[in-house]
């Protein structure tokens, strides 16, 4: 009651001041329509998407083209770079007004908003536009929640080494095949004056990729999906050996020098321009980068290969999955125009628009008929082939676990870097945050 | 001879530490005027050639619309901190009204209420009436928490404003808004500067609110958006540099310019 | 109590009478009332009624996106009696509060006197050169200082490396345990230009009467600065000092641009620690808990400061 009382206050009180205000409030894009929109008028959407200016780019060609072929729709489109993308997001999505169309990674930053209820059921407009038969099941899995669909992938991401092959032949080096090789592989750089590796994990994201993969292969697969869907008993989350184990491999890369200083204040772009300016040989880092090297002019200059198998006794997991992640869009249930986010979703990863999405960004798609091999940049054709070929798939730690437990993990590895904290003492913070989520999850 | 000596080491302290102090704004503009390759191989020289197509560039990619929302985010919240500010401060100030000495206190104990303590229930209040991603949902609180120093600062001016000029404009037949907008205001000029000075800089700067209140790029104000540059420039630094200096350069000229009434501002606030 | 009332009160020559008040009075009332009534609505509006929305907030799990709202009575304020990194934030802000206070005060007013006693001309060069960075914005100051602090080419690197030591190695804004003081270079560089002109400007009020007496008895200018202008400022000391605290116990832009309270929440501060509850990890319940507290510590500040300014205003 004094909440109505105070609201309605609030509106009466605003209502004199609006009179000034309301010239700048109403001015630039985004204004929606007011009231309900009659048939034929036009229907506008706004698009948020983590993006860098080379995707931006292609997304605002794809835009072009979608508003030409329909033009009662108008996008508006957000960009947002990546550390800011899911704050951004989260402050929308809790909010009136949140955008109709947004970038998602697939895992708990989908099931959440599932959770929560704030996704569109776009189950309907699958069977529609026969999403099923063009897009790759495993991806179309992947945004599922309960057999119900909510978002539509657009592109498979995954993460591989990368390696200067010129630098590699003036070292000597050859591409390792276990994880033992490739320590000594950044031992040898490390003592000819240089890291093995560009690393910034200032964001703290590229180290939960290490740890990710390393998890993986440790603990095992069967552990991993226990453990991070909180469905493993309290008095054994998060106790396997497997995840101290993890930590360790990554301190051993650390001591084998295969990062240089200062990592933890070191930004993925700044990390990004070391590499291409062949300060280190290698860098350890997602398939959307291809774009940007191939920008800088290292196209068919460089190598590529996943993190090398663990071949002791300690290690559980599959040595043969790949580090991976599909990325798609959602839609908002509060959307006023959801048949048309849905065509421009299917506009979006039409054949025509997935084959640029290839050429024009060196990103993978998620259908197999736009794969050109014979136009297709190496590096992507290398992914496609490799991809195929693993035995499984590790999902980004942080995209997986629930928010709260994946930032106690982000901080962790900072801390294990640093040397603050050791690997016994941070998985011991990730399982109390755990049991703790679990605990308040049960209620 | 010792009290020259003693004058030199004061002149090398003072100046060494301004020149400490000044470095880094130095760099900041002399930087953004360079190439990327000139700021690393020599950060103090002068550039070679300026290249002031950093400054275009910036300007192109936001910084120019950033600024007009901060003008007008700024000019409007202003106009209006110093209007009801100016009526309260005036009222409490020479009017004896019951409850008067309460209202004060009130206004002035907000003062020391961080912004960041009341950021969820704003953003679910704005958010209720709509106003979230509005240049006015970022108005209206701007101007609420502008109150307290401005009714601070004008009321210990009012006290002292002569009672003579006040009588004489009622006898004139000035009801009471007339007497403080058309008599007391205009008196009091440069009390008012001192707030519209003091909030402009305050205003022109502020980042907490903006952050969780506007979300469209269109809409951003200059703190906010220089934060979409950290993002997208963090490695090309002329241009991040460019755009620092864009949005410094307009505070640094008002601050200039009024100098003197700026500073009055800060020391009224700390009597 | 002011000039134009006691006209007003001359003029009825009954007594006051508690409960009826004459026309002309309630008229002026009326006036009263109606010129405070836009700062006053405003104000409850968006400070008061938020304020207290917190406190009521803070017994509460829910989050932005949450539609679930949940009462768990105290249980916040029990989880962060035991939550390490609210007490770091609050060490944090501690160590701010003191080394501020120390810093900015200790060299403003060592840079203040110098300039108002020491030197002769450029005076005010000094005086607007110190002060230009307070008139930043912090974002800018932030990011300016984030690009300083760069581990590879920043400038701090340099200058450490001119001196004939080693940056270290974990970068300025990487090691957990140097991070805060980093952000405090960068708060200390920004803000005692302020604390400086505050204390000028009372320097400057100081009669110069008794710096000639003094001068006649032969005491030196460091004699003069202790036995007179320090005593003659107190009271701008002891405001600057509240300021400043104030200041520390609000920060927030600096540290959320340059470290986003990190590495792993090693520079968390209560202001970025509300945020990140709030806005990151989606815990609005949580947050306004540490708004409460954040709370307490700057109204316990303010009421101090309110004591200082009000009360020397109302006596005279």
């Amino acid at each position: 009651m004094f909440q109505r009382f105070v609201r309605l206050m609030v509106v009466l009180a605003i209502g004199v001041v609006m009179v000034a205000c309301a010239a700048p409030a109403a001015a630039p894009g985004g204004a929606e329509p007011a009231g309900v929109a009659p048939a034929g008028e036009r229907q506008v959407l706004d698009l948020w998407f983590n993006s860098d200016d080379l995707f931006n780019q292609y997304n605002e060609k794809i835009i072009a083209e979608f508003e030409a072929a329909n033009p009662d729709i108008d996008i508006v489109y957000s960009p947002y770079p990546n550390e800011a993308y899911k704050t951004n997001l989260q402050v929308a999505i809790g909010s009136d007004d949140p955008p109709d169309i947004f970038f998602n990674w697939a895992g708990d930053d989908t099931g959440r908003y599932v959770r929560e209820g704030h996704l569109l059921d776009l189950t309907p407009y699958a069977d529609q536009y026969a999403w099923g038969e063009q897009l790759s099941p495993a991806m179309l899995a992947a945004f599922s929640v309960d057999d119900t669909l909510y978002g539509v992938p657009y592109s498979q991401e995954a993460k591989y080494f990368y390696y200067h092959t010129d630098m590699f032949e003036e070292m000597g080096l050859t591409v390792p095949t276990t994880f033992d090789e490739l320590l000594a592989l950044c031992t040898t750089v490390s003592d000819a004056g240089m890291p093995a590796l560009a690393f910034g994990n200032q964001e703290r994201w590229e180290g939960v990729h290490y740890m990710t993969i390393f998890n993986q292969k440790m603990a095992g697969e069967d552990t991993l999906a226990a453990d991070y869907s909180l469905s493993n008993d309290p008095d054994t989350l998060f106790t396997d050996p497997g995840y101290v184990e993890a930590f360790k491999r990554l301190q051993a890369m650390q001591e084998a020098g295969c990062f240089g200083d200062a990592i933890n204040s070191t930004t993925p772009d700044a990390a990004l321009i070391q590499f291409v300016n062949k300060q280190t040989p290698m860098y350890y880092q997602g398939t959307w980068i291809m774009g940007a090297l191939k920008d800088n002019g290292l196209e068919g200059q460089y190598g590529m290969f996943r993190m090398p198998p663990m071949t002791d006794a300690a290690a559980k997991g599959n040595q043969n999955f790949v580090l991976a992640g599909p990325v798609g869009l959602e839609v908002s249930n509060k959307t006023q125009y959801p048949d048309a986010a849905a065509k421009f979703l299917d506009f979006y990863v039409s054949q025509p628009s997935q084959q640029a999405l290839l050429v024009d960004t060196n990103r993978i798609p998620v259908r197999a008929d736009a794969v050109d091999r014979e136009t297709a940049a190496p590096g992507v054709v290398a992914v496609a082939d490799d991809l195929a070929t693993g035995e499984g798939t590790a999902l980004w730690l942080d995209v997986v676990l629930e928010n709260s437990i994946s930032e106690v993990y982000l901080n962790a590895i900072q801390e294990v870097l640093a040397g603050t904290k050791t690997p016994e003492e941070a998985v011991q913070a990730v399982r109390e945050q755990a049991l703790k989520v679990q605990a308040e999850m049960a209620e | 001879m010792k009290l020259r000596f003693s004058t030199i080491i004061v002149y090398l302290l003072v100046g060494g530490y301004t020149l400490l102090v000044s470095l880094p704004i130095v760099w900041m503009f002399l930087s953004s005027t360079k190439t990327v390759r000139e700021l690393f191989s020599s950060p103090f020289a002068l550039p070679q050639e300026p290249q002031w197509s950093n400054f275009a560039k910036a300007w192109e990619s936001g910084i120019s619309q950033y600024l007009v929302n901060s003008l007008i985010v700024t000019t409007l919240s202003v106009v209006l901190i110093v209007l009801v500010s100016a009526l309260a401060a005036y009222a409490l100030a020479r009017i004896n009204f019951p409850g008067r000495i309460a209202i004060y206190l009130l206004l002035i104990a907000g003062f020391a209420i961080p912004v960041h303590t009341v950021l969820v229930p704003l953003y679910r209040s704005l958010n209720s009436v709509g106003l979230l991603n509005t240049h006015a949902g970022l108005i209206l609180p701007y101007v609420a928490f502008g109150i307290p120093f401005s009714v601070l600062l004008l009321y210990a001016f009012f006290l002292e404003f002569p009672s003579e000029i006040e009588d004489a404009a009622r006898i004139d037949g000035c009801n009471i808004w007339q007497l403080v907008l058309r008599v007391v205001m205009p008196l009091s000029l440069p009390a008012l500067v001192s707030v519209v000075v003091f909030q402009s800089v305050f205003l022109w700067n502020e980042f907490s609110l903006a952050l969780i209140v506007i979300r469209d790029d269109a809409l951003r104000t200059i703190p906010l958006g220089l934060t979409k540059f950290q993002g997208q420039w963090s490695t090309n630094w002329t241009l991040m540099l460019a755009s620092l200096s864009m949005a410094t350069l307009p505070v640094l000229i008002l601050f200039i310019i009024l100098q003197r009434q700026f500073i009055r501002s800060l020391v009224g606030f700390s009597k | 109590m002011t000039n134009s009332v006691q006209t007003y009160d001359n003029q009825s020559e009954k007594p006051r009478k508690r409960r009826r008040a004459s026309a002309r009075q309630r008229s002026e009332w009326r006036d009263g009332y109606m010129l405070v009534a836009p700062a006053l609505i405003l104000f409850v509006l968006l400070v008061v009624y938020p304020m207290f929305n917190t406190i009521y907030l803070s017994f509460f799990n829910y989050g932005l996106t949450d539609a679930r709202i949940r009462f768990i009575g105290a249980n916040n304020f029990i989880e962060l009696m035991g939550d390490e990194v609210f007490w770091r934030a609050l060490r944090n802000n501690l160590t701010i509060l003191i080394v501020s206070v120390i810093v900015q005060v200790g060299v403003g007013l060592i840079l203040a006197a110098l300039i108002d006693r020491g030197i002769r001309w450029g005076k005010s060069i000094a005086r607007t050169l110190n002060f230009v960075p307070v008139v930043m914005s912090a974002v800018a100051v932030a990011i300016l200082w984030q690009l300083i602090y760069d581990p590879t080419v920043g400038l701090a690197n340099r200058f450490v490396s001119l001196i004939g030591l080693d940056p270290p190695s974990q970068g300025w804004l990487g090691d957990p345990r140097i991070v805060i003081y980093s952000i405090l270079v960068v708060a200390c560089w920004q803000y005692t230009g302020y604390v400086m002109i505050i204390i000028l400007a009372g320097m400057q009020s100081v009669s110069q009467e008794l710096y000639e007496a003094a001068a006649i008895d032969g005491a030196t200018e460091i004699q003069k600065f202790f036995s007179i202008t320090l005593p003659s400022i107190r009271n701008v000391n002891i405001a600057v000092i509240l300021i400043t605290m104030i200041g520390a116990v609000k920060v927030f832009d600096l540290v959320y641009i340059l470290t986003r309270g990190g590495p792993a929440n090693a520079s968390q501060v209560m202001g970025t620690y509300i945020y990140y509850n709030a806005f990151t990890v989606n815990r609005a319940g949580y947050a306004s808990a540490i708004s409460v507290v954040l709370l307490v510590f700057a109204l316990i500040l303010g009421f101090l400061q309110l004591r200082l300014s009000v009360r020397p205003r109302e006596a005279a």
